[in-house]
């Protein structure tokens, strides 16, 4: 009985050592689901999975280009983390990916994307692609208001959502992190 | 009629305070309107009838898509008002808007009005309460400006020039 209890006590204070993550620390951390998405332009495969891209921590955010003010302002965020880090930016791998697939086409979202820094990648699933995206990474997308009319806006999840480098759906950023400490959890996980 | 009298002379007793607010406030090395050493930003500020617009900023945008405007509004009148309406020629439409996190989502939705106290002043900001610029003629590049129009219930307005730039 007591070495169990040394064991659990010092694996306690372990845990009070270690630094707080700013993201939301996800627990158990599964395998991130796939994320097939096509016409990526930069990366090497047209239609890539996210099990392809094992080695670099992905940051990923589902959004829509006609968003005015959350989307910029995580993709600003997500640029001066990038900064933040440094020369050495290698492993880490930035997807915008649109979940308005009626008005963003890949190479709208990447446009996007690359607008707020040329290492990003934005990515736009067509319609079907967006109904198993959802699916498979329990999340909400849809639009508000009418879409057939230009003006409709998109309810879309808050969070960045950060897989590690093994594979794994690790952790989710909120919105309103700041950025130095978007990096911090990054270096942390490359 | 009595009311009337009633609000007046408050509205009077308002006035005086908070212009000894005021006078305190400029006293402060934070008050008052902002100073250029305020940020490195480009500021701006426009007086008129007692609204003071501040540091207003748009983020640029591709023709066609959607922007924001942000930027202080004070209100250094007795009154308190109210924001009801924006406009700008920049875009086909030019609404309030609000993002809301509701949960693990994120939603935006137009908003009537925002109250502005006398006295007292309104944020909008990123990732809140915003002008939405809705399919932008021109595209909108860093060292252009936007002109804005904001619409009070009191029907005073206060046209700003918004520069744009990324945060």
């Amino acid at each position: 009985m007591r070495p169990l209890v040394i064991t659990l006590l010092s694996l306690s204070l372990l845990g009070c050592a270690e630094r707080p993550w700013h993201g939301i620390v996800r627990s158990p951390a599964d395998p991130a689901p796939a994320l097939v998405l096509a016409g990526a332009a930069d990366l090497p495969v047209t239609r890539v999975r996210i099990d392809s891209l094992r080695g670099e921590v992905v940051v990923l955010y589902f959004g829509y280009t006609h968003c005015p003010d959350v989307c910029p302002t995580t993709l600003a965020d997500w640029a001066r983390a990038k900064r933040a880090l440094g020369a050495d930016t290698t492993g880490i791998r930035w997807i915008f990916v649109s979940v308005d697939p009626t008005r963003d086409s890949p190479a709208e979202a990447h446009g996007y994307a690359r607008q707020f820094d040329p290492a990003f990648t934005g990515t736009a699933p067509t319609e079907a692609e967006l109904a198993l995206l959802l699916k498979d990474w329990a999340i909400a997308a849809y639009p508000e208001g009418d879409p057939r009319t230009p003006d409709y806006t998109v309810a879309h999840p808050a969070h960045t959502f950060v897989v590690d480098a093994a594979g794994r759906f690790r952790l989710m950023i909120p919105p309103g992190v700041r950025a130095d400490d978007i990096a911090d959890d990054l270096r942390r996980l490359r | 009629m009595t009311s009337r009298t009633i609000f007046a002379a408050c509205a009077s007793g308002l006035f005086l305070m908070s212009a000894a607010c005021g006078g305190a406030d400029q006293a402060t090395p934070e008050g008052g309107t902002v100073s250029a050493s305020d940020t490195a930003a480009p500021v701006s500020a426009t007086t008129a009838t007692g609204l003071t617009a501040v540091e207003p900023w748009a983020r640029p945008a591709d023709s066609g898509k959607n922007t924001a405007v942000y930027l202080r509004l004070e209100n250094a009148l007795p009154e308190g008002d109210s924001l009801v309406g924006v406009r700008s020629e920049a875009a086909e439409r030019t609404e309030l808007h609000e993002s809301v996190m509701e949960g693990e989502m994120m939603r935006m939705r137009p908003v009537v009005g925002f109250a502005l106290p006398s006295g007292g002043r309104l944020e909008l900001r990123p990732m809140g309460a915003h002008v939405m610029l809705l399919r932008v003629r021109d595209p909108l590049v860093p060292g252009d400006t936007v002109e804005v129009t904001f619409d009070f219930a009191s029907g005073r307005s206060l046209a700003v020039r918004a520069g744009v730039r990324t945060p």
